[in-house]
């Protein structure tokens, strides 16, 4: 239908850079440093990188690059997601879609949709122009289908979760400003929460603290896995990236269909997750402060620990309640 | 017909909108005046679909806007400011809107760049403000919408680049389009308006044109005989629009009978006579007391 080429236009309009950039990114990320590794550097060095060659693992340096690459690919999304949707709120273009002849949800599927085409395309494209410089480079006996096959996937997988859940944080944030800090935290909050929470325990007792999960398993997103990790963590990353994807992309589509527009410029455009962001600041700060304060003064006793506590939750509830009334203009 | 049906909007817990209902026809001009802050642009924007009501509908023909936006291909809200299209040309503005309304006129809009002289291919935010506006209003009368919402479309722009859009105006009239106009210019709109709304404390009153106070007041102007009745003129009754010399221009309320007037008519004045009650006038007497709670 016209209104979707026409919603398919403004999308492009607005982020025709990342267009372009993205893909070329990725190919200086991926195809082109193999490049330059095998083909344009000095005789020398690639025969002795090639004598240091003895599996298809060093051949492709153990995933480092499409490591390198994911992470540009990341930051590229998280670029894309601000334009697509903190800009718009910011520059008038969201009244502007919404009040055209068509649904929110249906303007939504073309942001996700123009998203996740750009960043299959680029996947695609630089996948095949990859393999093609590992299959004319002197590491070619060591080219293997299902290695670039993994890494396809894996980066697709991976990637769409992380763009899902920008966007969910879009959705959901009042401003450019806030939609940037809040989505730079999302895939690390889990992390940090866990790390938090370990502190205070082991603040309590040392013992406890064996018992609980290491901090790093529940850091959200395996953007940052190489390829040996790929291999060895098992089905868990799929799976949870397959439901981080499913439930972000399903969450973002609900917050943007019942957008509250009027909340434009606040941190945060739902009353729910005002709360969830007030209660959550809180909670945070007050562990953070009964760590520093216990750490700081070296305390041997956890009474410090506690003032620390209810100095961060006097400050932090104070903090957040300020920031909650501010209208940002960008 | 566009109806507007008992329209709830608050916004921060605020009542910004409360039970608003009207309708319009099909070829009226109707202006929306209200101080400022009054909800004139939530109430453009909530009609428009850009701002959910909390309650209440707006039917387009019998179908509500909410439930099927598509109808919305017969609305078009121009905002005071085309920000959303600042990165377009107007050539590009126009090939954007004909795949989003499918009566777009084409030929329309390319007449009305060249009547005013307006640059294609010149980035919106490259324009002037009147320029801007022209652009907008162009794009908007050209969809060949039944029904164009403007705010404040005269807003910030010199007298020519105003007349400009004036008459842009009055031709989409003429063809048919339905105005809804939120402005200042009280001026502009009592030339323009078929019916004036009037939105206070988030509610909407309608006054049509022709006795726009709907006999609730009747304006006058007074030379009184000796001194002027200080205790009758500071009555609630009584607002005192102009004071030359001995002259006085006063709007007298008729709500509670014509008591006052006759008070009026026993001190014998030099000079009684009745004025016309134009359009700021009823903005004044309505909105301009000791707060807008007034009237």
């Amino acid at each position: 239908m016209k209104i979707d080429k026409a919603l398919w236009k403004r999308e492009y309009d607005q982020a025709k850079w990342i267009v372009w950039i993205m893909p070329i990114a990725h190919f200086l990320a991926l195809g082109g440093d193999r490049l330059k590794d095998w083909y344009l550097d000095k005789p020398e060095s690639i025969r002795y990188r090639l004598e240091n060659v003895h599996s298809y693992l060093d051949a492709y340096d153990y995933g480092d690059m499409e490591l390198m690459a994911r992470i540009g690919l990341m930051l590229m999304l998280f670029v894309l997601s601000l334009v697509q949707i903190g800009m718009e709120r910011r520059n008038g273009g969201q009244e502007f879609l919404f009040s055209l002849p068509c649904t929110r949800t249906r303007i939504f599927w073309t942001k996700w949709l123009f998203g996740i085409a750009l960043l299959t395309g680029s996947l695609v494209l630089n996948t095949a122009v990859d393999m093609a410089v590992v299959l004319g480079s002197p590491i070619a006996e060591h080219f293997r289908l299902w290695y670039h096959l993994d890494q396809f996937f894996f980066a697709w997988l991976s990637l769409a979760a992380v763009y899902a859940m920008f966007l969910f944080v879009g959705t959901i944030s009042g401003s450019l400003a806030s939609q940037a800090v809040f989505a730079a935290l999302a895939p690390v909050l889990p992390f940090l929460i866990a790390l938090l929470v370990r502190a205070g325990i082991a603040v309590h007792s040392d013992d406890a603290i064996s018992l609980l999960p290491g901090a790093d398993y529940i850091l959200l997103f395996p953007v940052r896995y190489d390829y040996p990790e790929i291999l060895g963590s098992g089905p868990f990353p799929w799976i949870f990236m397959a439901v981080c994807f499913v439930a972000s992309t399903f969450g973002a589509m609900v917050a943007y269909r019942r957008t509250r527009a009027e909340n434009s410029g606040k941190l945060v455009v739902f009353p729910l997750w005002e709360r969830i962001l007030q209660v959550g600041f809180v909670f945070c700060s007050a562990l953070a402060g009964g760590t520093f304060v216990y750490a700081f003064f070296n305390a041997s006793t956890v009474i410090m620990y506690y003032v620390g506590l209810a100095l961060g939750t006097a400050i932090s509830a104070w903090v957040i309640r300020q920031l909650l009334r501010l209208r940002l203009k960008i | 017909m566009l109806a507007v049906r008992h329209l709830h909007k608050s916004i921060d817990h605020r009542p910004v909108l409360k039970d608003v209902s009207f309708e319009l026809r099909r070829g009226m001009v109707a202006g929306l005046i209200g101080r400022n802050g009054a909800g004139k642009t939530t109430l453009l924007k909530t009609m428009s679909g850009v701002f959910d009501p909390d309650t209440g509908d707006v039917l387009l023909d019998g179908e509500s806007v909410y439930r099927r936006p598509e109808i919305k291909r017969e609305i078009v809200l121009l905002p005071d400011n085309p920000e959303a299209l600042y990165g377009y040309t107007a050539e590009e503005c126009a090939r954007l809107y004909a795949l989003v309304y499918p009566r777009f006129d084409r030929a329309a809009f390319d007449e009305m760049i060249r009547r005013f002289g307006l640059p294609a291919n010149r980035k919106i935010r490259q324009l002037s403000r009147g320029m801007k506006m022209l652009v907008s209003i162009s794009l908007g009368i050209a969809t060949r919408a039944s029904y164009v919402l403007l705010d404040e479309p005269t807003n910030g722009i010199d007298p020519i680049a105003k007349q400009q859009v004036l008459s842009l105006l009055v031709e989409a009239v003429s063809e048919g389009t339905t105005l809804l106009i939120a402005s200042h210019a009280m001026g502009d709109l009592e030339r323009l308006s078929d019916m004036i709304l009037l939105i206070r404390q988030g509610e909407v009153e309608t006054h049509a044109m022709e006795d726009p106070s709907r006999g609730e007041a009747v304006k006058l102007q007074v030379v009184f005989d000796g001194e002027p009745p200080a205790a009758w003129l500071a009555g609630p009754q009584i607002m005192v629009l102009e004071h030359v010399g001995r002259v006085y221009t006063l709007l007298v309320s008729r709500e509670d009978g014509d008591a006052k007037l006759e008070e009026l008519k026993r001190m014998k004045p030099l000079v009684l006579e009745e004025l016309p009650l134009g359009l700021e006038d009823l903005f004044v007497w309505k909105l301009g007391g000791r707060n807008d709670e007034d009237r």
